[in-house]
C-alpha cells in the first residue's frame, strides 16, 4: 500500500540546515494500522505531512498504491488526496463557513461526485453519532463534535490510505478516547490503511505496529496483534 | 462544467456567512458605476431628445448658416429653390444694445429677427399667448400638438417679443416701450419657449426677437455690424435632401455657408455634449478606481481571512483552479450585486443632474435607465471588480495546503518570493492595460484613455509616494508625554499592518481633484477679475463713426466718475490675401496658420505704439513715412502662427475697401489684453486711408458712476454696442461655476469611495482596534479617553490625506494656470484650507462611525474570549 524508500528531509533554518528526517525506509501494507509515535521535534509530523503530499521530501521515494508521489504537482497531488487520502488534523480544520454536513460533503464535490454527496455525508454523519446536526456550523459544535465531523468528513470518499496527525490531541481524554473508537471501527468497516502520529502510548497500543522515531531516525519498531472484537 | 458546479456552490456557501466586507466591496463598486451611469445616462437622455425633436430643434428640415449678409448667387439659388415648392425663412442674428427709453437703461441682448411663418416646425410659444399671431399658422409638425400661446407667422410692425430677464434687467413690463438702436418697439409679449435655441444660457444677453422688416429699420446692420444669417428650409420632399445640400453648399460657397440638416441633431451641442461627456466620464472613473483599490484592499483581507479554508479545501483534494475559481465566483456575484446597486444610484444621479447642470440645456428631458448604458455600468463595473482582485486571487496560489497541517511545517505564510514578485508586475501591466481600454471605450478615444491612464498612475504613483513619506514624519514626530491620546493616536497611524498609506491615497485622489478643480476655477476667475488693474478700461463701446467717436470723447469728459480716456481707436475689418505675394495654397503653414486665412480680423492704425505693448523685434514708427510706404505692425503669436519677418508683405483684403499690401517693420508684444489693445495688425497713419472704420472707444468707469455714463451713450449712440466687462464677467463666471460645479459633483464621487476604504479597513482591523479599546480601559482609560486616541488618529489620516491633496492640486494648478494656460496664479489659503479641514472632519466623522462598535466592546468579554 505505502512504500516509502530513503526518505529525507532537510531545513534550512536561517545559515545551519536542519536534518529533520535522516533517510528513512518504512512499509506498510494494506489495512495495517500504524503508530508514529516519537517526542516533539522527533520528526513524526513531518513524516506524515510528507506522505499526504503537503510538503516535498529532500531526497526518496514515496509511493502509494504504486504511484510515486514525490515528482507530482501541487495540482497532482491534490487530486490524488481527494481519492486516496484521507486526513484527520489535531486541530480539526473544518471550514467555519460550511455546515457539518457540507464539511463531509466536500471531498465527494470535490470528486465531482455531487449527486450521492448530501447521502453519503448524512450516512457518515450518522456512523459518528451526528446525523442529527448537520446543519450546524463548526462553531456551534464542541471540540469533540467537530473532530467527529473531521472523521466523517476523512472517511467520505473512502479513501485507501487515512493519515492521522494528533487526532486526540485537542481533546480531553473521554472525548478522545471515543474519537479512537470511532477511527478504528471506520478503519475496519472500510478497510482502510491508517497511519497516525501520537505521542499517546495509550493509542499507539491500539495499533497493529508501532515505529518509535527520534531525531528523524527510526529507532525502535514494535508489532502486536490486534485484538479482535 | 462540473467544476465549475462546484465552484458555484461553494462560492455560494461561503458568501452565506459573509459579512461587512461584502457591503464594502458592493459600496465601492457601486459608487464608480453610480456617477458613470449618471452621466451616461444623461448623455444618453439628452441626445434621444435632441433625435426626438431634431426638427423642432432646427426648426426646419434644413439650414444653411453663414456669418456674413448672404451674396446674389445664394439668393437666387434660394429663389430657385421656392420655385420647387421648398419654403425659406430668413433669420438675422446679432449682438446689440436694447435700451430702456425713460430711464435710459441698456443691456446687451441677443437680438433675433425672423420672417412670418417661422418655425416651420416646433412652436414659439409667449405671455401673453397668441397675441401675435397675425396669419395663418403654418402646419405644425407632425405627432405635435399645439400648446396653448404657441405662435407662428408674424411679428407685427413694431412690436419685439423678449426674455423674461431683459424686463428685468430694464426694469419694463410687457406694453412698455424699447429702443434698439434708432427705433422704438413695443414689447408684446414674453418669450417662454422659442424651438431653436438650446443652449440659451451661454448666450450674451437676453433674447429679443422682432421681424426681419423691422431689423432694416433700426441702422443696426450698418458698416462693421456683425450678424449670423440663417435660413431655414421646410422641404416638401425628404427624399431629395442630399441633392439640396449639394446644391446649397456649393450656392453659398463665397459666404462659407454651413449647411445642416435636422438628422445631424444639432451638431455643436451634440459635439459639446460628447465632450463633456467624455471627459466627465473620466472624472467618475477615477471614483471608480478609487473604489477599485477599495475592492483590492477588501479582496485582500478577505483571502488573509481565508487562508485556512482555502488550505483546508486544497488538503482534502481541491486544485488551485478550483479554489481561484470559488473565489473569482464571489468576486463576480459581488460585483453584479454592486454594478447593478451602482445602476439603481446612478439612475437617481440622472434625476439630479439637470438640476446640477442648471439651465445650461434647455431640452425637455425623459430620464429613464437606459438598457446600453446599464450594461455599460455593469461591464465597467464588472471588469474594474476582476482587474483589481487579478493581484489577491493570484495570491491563492501561493497559500500552501501544509498551513493547516502544522503551524511550525509551514512558514510560507502571506511571504512574497521572487517568483511572485514578477507575477505580481505582470499582472499590474495587464489590469494597467485593462483599465486604459476601459478609460479609452468611455471617453470614446484611444489616445484619451491612455494619456488618462498614464497621468492617473503618474498621480497615483506621486500620492503614494507623498502618502508613504507622511507616514513616516508621523513617526518622526515625538509628543510630550502628557498628551496621552495624541501619542497613542499618532502611534496608532504608523504601527506595523497600518493601512495609513493607503487609505492617505485613496482620500487624497479625491482631494486632489475637488480642490484642483476649485483652484483652477478660481484661478481663472480672478485671472480676469483681478486683472483689471486700475485705468485699464472697463467699459467698450462699438460701432463708432467717426464724428461720433469724437463726440463720445467730449460727452464723456464732462462727466463725473470716468477715470481714464483712452483715445477711441479706428477698426477697420480685413482678410488676409496672401503673404510675400502668396496665396494661402502656395504658403507653407500650419493648419492655424490656414485657418487664419478664415479670419475676418479687426484691424486698426495707429501713430503711438499701444499700450500694454512691447515691441520684440524692429522699432516703432517715429516721424514720417516715406511716401508709397504702408507700414504695419504685427503682434508676436500673428508673426508666429503666419511666419512673418522684418519686411515681410501683408496683403489684406478690406471690407468696403481695396486690397491693402503693408510691410511688417516691428513684431510687438501685447502684455495685457484686457488693456483693449491686442489688435494682431496695427497699421501705419495713412496705410489704410480709404477704407471705411467704425471706431471702438473705451474707458474706465468707476463703478458707482458706471449706470449714469451707460445711461448717457445709450442715448447719444442708441446704434453703438456697449460691454460692460462686469456683466461679461458675471457671464463667465456663471457658466464656469456650472461647469466646475458638475465637475466637483461627479469628482466628489472619489471621495465618497475613499471613505469608504476608509471605513472598509477599520472595520478589517476591527479585532486589533476591540483589543487596544479594551486594553486602554483595562488600563484605566475613561471611554471619552479611548475614544480621542482613535479621533487623533483619524483626524492624522485625514489632516495627511488634506495635505497631500493640498499641495498637489495647488501644484497643478499653478503648472495649469502659469506654464499651460500663461496667467499668473495667486495662492488663495481660504479654499485650501476649506478643502484640508473639510476632509479632516469627514474623516474623523467616517472613522468614528466605523468603530462606534469598538467603543462599546466591554473589557472582561473581550478578555475572556482570548
Amino acid at each position: 500500500m505505502l512504500t516509502i524508500k530513503g526518505l529525507t528531509k532537510r531545513l534550512k533554518s536561517g545559515e545551519r540546515e536542519l536534518e529533520i528526517l535522516k533517510p528513512i525506509d518504512l512499509t506498510v501494507p494494506a489495512g495495517e494500522v500504524l503508530a508514529i509515535m516519537g517526542p516533539s521535534g522527533s520528526g513524526k509530523s513531518t513524516l506524515l505531512g510528507l506522505l499526504a503530499g503537503l510538503d516535498a521530501p529532500t531526497a526518496g521515494s514515496i509511493q502509494i498504491d504504486g504511484v510515486e508521489i514525490t515528482g507530482l504537482s501541487e495540482d497532482q497531488l491534490a487530486l490524488l488526496r481527494g481519492q486516496k487520502i484521507g486526513i484527520v488534523f489535531q486541530s480539526f480544520n473544518l471550514i467555519p463557513n460550511l455546515t457539518a454536513l457540507e464539511n463531509v460533503a466536500l471531498p465527494l464535490e470535490l470528486l465531482d461526485q455531487p449527486e450521492g454527496a448530501p447521502a453519503r455525508a448524512k450516512e457518515l454523519l450518522d456512523a459518528v453519532g451526528l446525523g442529527n446536526r448537520g446543519h450546524h456550523y463548526p462553531v456551534q459544535l464542541s471540540g469533540g463534535e467537530q473532530q467527529r465531523v473531521a472523521l466523517a468528513r476523512a472517511f467520505a470518499s473512502r479513501p485507501s490510505l487515512l493519515l492521522a496527525d494528533e487526532p486526540t490531541g485537542n481533546l480531553d481524554t473521554a472525548t478522545g478516547q471515543a474519537i479512537i473508537e470511532l477511527l478504528l471501527q471506520l478503519n475496519r468497516e472500510q478497510g482502510t490503511t491508517l497511519v497516525l502520529v501520537t505521542h499517546d502510548p495509550e493509542l499507539g497500543a491500539l495499533a497493529d505496529r508501532t515505529v518509535h522515531l527520534r531525531d528523524g531516525v527510526i529507532v525502535k519498531e514494535e508489532r502486536r496483534e490486534r485484538v479482535a472484537k | 462544467m462540473k467544476s465549475l458546479k462546484f465552484a458555484w456552490r461553494q462560492a455560494l456557501r461561503e458568501m452565506r456567512r459573509g459579512r461587512s466586507r461584502f457591503l464594502f466591496f458592493l459600496l465601492a463598486i457601486a459608487i464608480g458605476v453610480a456617477g458613470l451611469v449618471g452621466i451616461k445616462g444623461f448623455n444618453a437622455a439628452v441626445q434621444s431628445a435632441l433625435l426626438r425633436e431634431a426638427r423642432t430643434l432646427m426648426a426646419a428640415d434644413m439650414k444653411v448658416q453663414m456669418n456674413r449678409p448672404p451674396g446674389e448667387q445664394g439668393l437666387a439659388h434660394l429663389d430657385e429653390l421656392k420655385t420647387q415648392g421648398i419654403a425659406v425663412l430668413h433669420v438675422t442674428e446679432t449682438t446689440s444694445m436694447a435700451i430702456n427709453p425713460t430711464s435710459k437703461d441698456s443691456t446687451l441682448v441677443e437680438l433675433k429677427a425672423i420672417e412670418p411663418g417661422y418655425p416651420f416646425y416646433g412652436e414659439l410659444i409667449t405671455d401673453p399667448p397668441g397675441a401675435l399671431s397675425t396669419m395663418a399658422p403654418t402646419v405644425p409638425a407632425p405627432g405635435t400638438a399645439r400648446a396653448a400661446g404657441a405662435t407662428t407667422g408674424q411679428i407685427p410692425a413694431g412690436t419685439a417679443l423678449v426674455g423674461a430677464d431683459l424686463l428685468d434687467r430694464l426694469g419694463l413690463t410687457v406694453g412698455d416701450q424699447l429702443k434698439l438702436g434708432t427705433q422704438l418697439f413695443k414689447i408684446g409679449g414674453i418669450i417662454t419657449q422659442e424651438p431653436d435655441r438650446v443652449a440659451a444660457n451661454f448666450g450674451l444677453g437676453p433674447r429679443v426677437m422682432i421681424s426681419q422688416a423691422d431689423l432694416a429699420t433700426t441702422g443696426l446692420m450698418g458698416l462693421g455690424a456683425r450678424a449670423n444669417h440663417s435660413f431655414l428650409l421646410k422641404l416638401p420632399d425628404q427624399t431629395k435632401v442630399e441633392a439640396i445640400r449639394t446644391g446649397l453648399t456649393e450656392a453659398f460657397k463665397p459666404e462659407k455657408g454651413r449647411v445642416s440638416d435636422f438628422r445631424e441633431a444639432q451638431p455643436q451641442i451634440k459635439r459639446f455634449l460628447d465632450r463633456m461627456t467624455a471627459f466627465l466620464s473620466l472624472v467618475s472613473m477615477i471614483s471608480l478606481l478609487v473604489g477599485g483599490l477599495g475592492v483590492a484592499n477588501v479582496t485582500r483581507v478577505f483571502i488573509q481571512q481565508k487562508l485556512d479554508s482555502i488550505a483546508i479545501m486544497k488538503c482534502v483534494g481541491a486544485t488551485n483552479q478550483r479554489v481561484t475559481l470559488v473565489y473569482l465566483i464571489q468576486v463576480l456575484l459581488l460585483a453584479v450585486a454592486g454594478s447593478a446597486l451602482g445602476i439603481l444610484f446612478g439612475w437617481g444621479i440622472q434625476l439630479v443632474l439637470p438640476a446640477v447642470i442648471g439651465p445650461l440645456l434647455d431640452v425637455e428631458l425623459t430620464v429613464g435607465l437606459s438598457p446600453v448604458v446599464a450594461l455599460q455600468g455593469l461591464l465597467v463595473g464588472l471588469l474594474t471588480a476582476v482587474l483589481f482582485t487579478l493581484i489577491p486571487l493570484a495570491g491563492i496560489r501561493d497559500v500552501k495546503p501544509a498551513l493547516v497541517f502544522r503551524r511550525e511545517m509551514a512558514d510560507q505564510k502571506g511571504r512574497l518570493s521572487a517568483g511572485t514578485w514578477g507575477r505580481e508586475v505582470a499582472l499590474l501591466a495587464v489590469a494597467g492595460l485593462g483599465l486604459a481600454l476601459i478609460a479609452s471605450w468611455l471617453a470614446g478615444r484611444f489616445d484619451w484613455g491612455f494619456w488618462f491612464m498614464g497621468g492617473l498612475a503618474g498621480a497615483i504613483l506621486l500620492l503614494w509616494g507623498a502618502a508613504a513619506l507622511a507616514v513616516r514624519i508621523v513617526r518622526r514626530i515625538k509628543l510630550p508625554r502628557r498628551f496621552v491620546s495624541m501619542r497613542q493616536g499618532l502611534a496608532n497611524v504608523h504601527r506595523p499592518g497600518s493601512q495609513a498609506a493607503a487609505i492617505v491615497l485613496a482620500l487624497g485622489i479625491g482631494v486632489t481633484i475637488v480642490l484642483g478643480v476649485t483652484l483652477l476655477q478660481r484661478g481663472l476667475l480672478q485671472e480676469v477679475t483681478l486683472t483689471s488693474p486700475a485705468g485699464t478700461p472697463n467699459l467698450f463701446v462699438m460701432g463708432l463713426s467717426e464724428a461720433e467717436s469724437k463726440q463720445f470723447t467730449t460727452s464723456l469728459r464732462a462727466q463725473p466718475g470716468v477715470e481714464s480716456l483712452p483715445d477711441p481707436s479706428p477698426i477697420a475689418r480685413g482678410k488676409l490675401l496672401a503673404i510675400d505675394g502668396k496665396k494661402k495654397e502656395e504658403l507653407t503653414l500650419s493648419d492655424e496658420g490656414e485657418r487664419w486665412f478664415n479670419f475676418t480680423f479687426n484691424a486698426t492704425w495707429a501713430a503711438t505704439q499701444p499700450p500694454s505693448s512691447e515691441i520684440v523685434q524692429g522699432a516703432w514708427w517715429t516721424g514720417s513715412i516715406p511716401a508709397g510706404e504702408k507700414w504695419v505692425s504685427v503682434e508676436q503669436e500673428a508673426a508666429q502662427v503666419l511666419n512673418l519677418q522684418i519686411g515681410s508683405l501683408v496683403q489684406m483684403e478690406m471690407e468696403g475697401g481695396a486690397p491693402v499690401t503693408a510691410k511688417v517693420v516691428n513684431i510687438r508684444k501685447t502684455t495685457d489684453f484686457r488693456a483693449g489693445g491686442g489688435f494682431n495688425f496695427v497699421f501705419a497713419p495713412g496705410a489704410l486711408d480709404g477704407v471705411p472704420a467704425t471706431y471702438l472707444a473705451q474707458a474706465r468707469v468707476q463703478s458707482a458712476a458706471s449706470r449714469d455714463v451707460q445711461r448717457l451713450i445709450a442715448s447719444q449712440f442708441p446704434t453703438a454696442m456697449m460691454i460692460n466687462l462686469n456683466d461679461i464677467l458675471t457671464t463667465v463666471s456663471s457658466v464656469l461655476d456650472r461647469i466646475a460645479m458638475v465637475i466637483r459633483f461627479v469628482a466628489g464621487f472619489s471621495i465618497l469611495a475613499g471613505l469608504v476604504i476608509l471605513s472598509s479597513s477599520i472595520v478589517s482591523t476591527k479585532y486589533r482596534r476591540t483589543r487596544d479599546a479594551v486594553l486602554y480601559k483595562t488600563l484605566g482609560a475613561s471611554r471619552k479617553r479611548v475614544w480621542q486616541i482613535f479621533a487623533m488618529e483619524y483626524a492624522t489620516l485625514g489632516l495627511v490625506a488634506g495635505l497631500v491633496g493640498a499641495i498637489i492640486s495647488v501644484t497643478a494648478a499653478w503648472v495649469v494656470l502659469k506654464q499651460v494656460m500663461e496667467v499668473s496664479y495667486h495662492f488663495e489659503a481660504l479654499p485650501v484650507l476649506i478643502g484640508i479641514i473639510g476632509t479632516v472632519v469627514l474623516t474623523v466623522l467616517v472613522g468614528i462611525l466605523s468603530t462606534l462598535d469598538v467603543l462599546a466592546a466591554k473589557p472582561l468579554q473581550v478578555l475572556r474570549e482570548e
